[in-house]
């Protein structure tokens, strides 16, 4: 009997070990896995200047910074003028879907998308190479009943929904600046109206859980009797997901501790915005703020969190303006520091605030996603305008 | 005498009794002059003329251009006019947002989001 569970236990080892070696991602592979913007500097924007230079035509510059071999991590001008062309070369793929005509150099999620797609070479294979790694009591999940967890997106592209709001808020800032110039009175009926989403995810009961949690979502647009998929990010996705009246309920798969950027949809292509989760081991001692530096911040201050629980890279900052993703923390863990920019204020910074006028003082409340998983919110500092 | 006022008494308030339980939502606690709206806030920014106003856009199904003086909010989360949450509430058709662009210029708005508005978390 013991030698027949010591056999078990052997056999279940040597699975564990074919079933994770795989789900290392090719060294080799130039995916670009962050948004990225003019300014930046990381790693990530040599991959992208390696990416764009990989394709013909786009190459950043044919000598010097840039040039094929000599990418660099700074996102100039040259990153840009390539990004641009590379949107307007696959418009139809990257601008179309999300009403645009001309390039932005805004390296979003549609442009990562197709980016990765091409240097790739064949579109649609997911960025992870894994064996199937949902493994309840051992098995794999293959039954067509029930949620089954699959790799990549399904061919949905999970980040439309927030690309629709950030090209309605772009539309919005871009509306106001015209409206501004042309010195007429502005109505109501100036202002673009915002189009309701098919599917709304409004809320989820946790924003964190280990494998096997049922987690609750508030997603408007589901209706019983029909199925819908979750996904994590564009790395996987639980499909055969029953809906009921207005909510979804699933239990967390069993894929790798991460922070996933976790949307709905359904059999339509409808995709509702992501919001961020954290598939967190059983064993983790979570994520403490205990400061925040300075207290008063001004649009493009850099702010600097104090506490426990950072991992290395990959933390996302979750403010009420929006989310900062791929920060790194300092050596222990102890320290993050993020640059905050929120595109809510950016006008405002730009032109100041009436003679006379008293500034804007908004309390900033924010919370620390990754691995480790989710902080308690904390009241940070207070944004100065 | 007595006991017919009583049973007066008594089947007015059986009659009132089943009319709240029969029709509990044909109460409106709405306050005069205001209007409900209610979706996801889509975009906001401040007032830079009028602090401490801020001009929010409220999408779908009851949305609308807003003012909003910030900190107002007397029920949860408190976190309004962040983009992303959902608020529902009351707000009255009178309102403005000067933004400084040069000269204050006016921003127009359907009306002023009152105290009375809850929010989702975010």
């Amino acid at each position: 009997m013991i030698h027949n569970q010591g056999k078990k236990t052997l056999l279940w080892m040597i699975l564990s070990v074919f079933v994770y070696i795989p789900t290392a991602t090719h060294a080799e592979d130039l995916q670009v896995t962050t948004n990225l913007v003019s300014g930046d500097r990381s790693e990530e924007v040599r991959v992208l200047q390696k990416a764009l230079n990989a394709i013909p035509g786009l190459q950043l510059t044919t000598f010097g910074p840039g040039s094929p071999g000599n990418e660099t991590n700074f996102f100039g001008a040259l990153t840009r003028r390539a990004v641009i062309s590379f949107q307007e070369m696959y418009a139809k793929d990257v601008l179309a879907p999300i009403g645009l005509t001309r390039g932005t150099g805004y390296v979003g999620p549609m442009t990562r998308q197709k980016l990765n797609e091409l240097t790739r070479g064949q579109a649609g294979v997911p960025r992870t190479t894994t064996a199937p790694v949902s493994r309840e009591n051992g098995s794999t999940q293959t039954q067509n009943t029930g949620p089954v967890l699959r790799e990549g997106s399904g061919g949905v592209n999970v980040y439309a929904g927030d690309e629709g709001l950030e090209s309605y808020q772009d539309n919005i800032v871009s509306t106001i600046r015209s409206l501004f110039r042309s010195s007429r009175d502005i109505t109501v009926d100036d202002i673009p109206e915002f189009t309701q989403d098919e599917l709304s995810l409004r809320g989820m009961t946790v924003s964190f859980g280990s494998v096997g949690a049922s987690v609750g979502m508030s997603v408007t647009g589901v209706a019983p009797n029909q199925t819908y998929r979750i996904h994590f990010g564009d790395t996987y996705h639980l499909a055969n997901v029953p809906g009921d009246a207005q909510s979804i309920v699933f239990k967390v798969p069993s894929i790798p501790p991460a922070v996933y950027d976790v949307a709905v949809s359904n059999s339509d292509g409808a995709v509702s915005r992501t919001r961020p989760f954290s598939v967190v081991s059983a064993n983790t001692d979570g994520i403490r703020i205990t400061d925040a530096r300075p207290k008063e911040v001004e649009y493009g201050d850099e702010v600097t969190l104090t506490g426990s629980g950072f991992t290395p890279a990959d933390n996302i900052v979750e403010t009420a303006f929006g989310r900062i993703t791929n920060l790194e923390s300092n050596r222990d863990g102890t320290e993050l520091t993020f640059t905050f920019k929120p595109k809510q204020v950016s006008m405002a910074a730009q032109f100041g605030r009436g003679p006379d006028t008293d500034p804007h003082e908004t309390p900033i409340t924010l919370r620390v996603f990754n691995a480790n998983g989710v902080s308690d919110f904390f009241e940070a500092f207070t944004l100065v305008i | 005498m007595m006991y017919r006022n009583l049973y007066v008494s008594r089947l007015l308030c059986t009659v009132c009794v089943a009319t709240m339980v029969a029709f509990p939502f044909s109460v409106r606690a709405q306050i005069p002059g205001t209007i409900p709206f209610g979706g996801p806030v889509v975009w906001s920014m401040p007032c830079t003329c009028s602090p401490p106003l801020w001009w929010v856009i409220v999408g779908p199904p009851r949305g609308g251009v807003f003012s909003y003086a910030l900190g107002s909010q007397a029920f949860r989360n408190y976190n309004m006019p962040l983009i992303g949450i959902w608020a529902l509430g009351l707000y009255v058709p009178v309102g403005t947002c000067w933004f400084w662009f040069i000269i204050c210029v006016p921003l127009p708005v359907q009306g002023t989001i009152t105290p009375v508005v809850g929010s989702s978390l975010l």
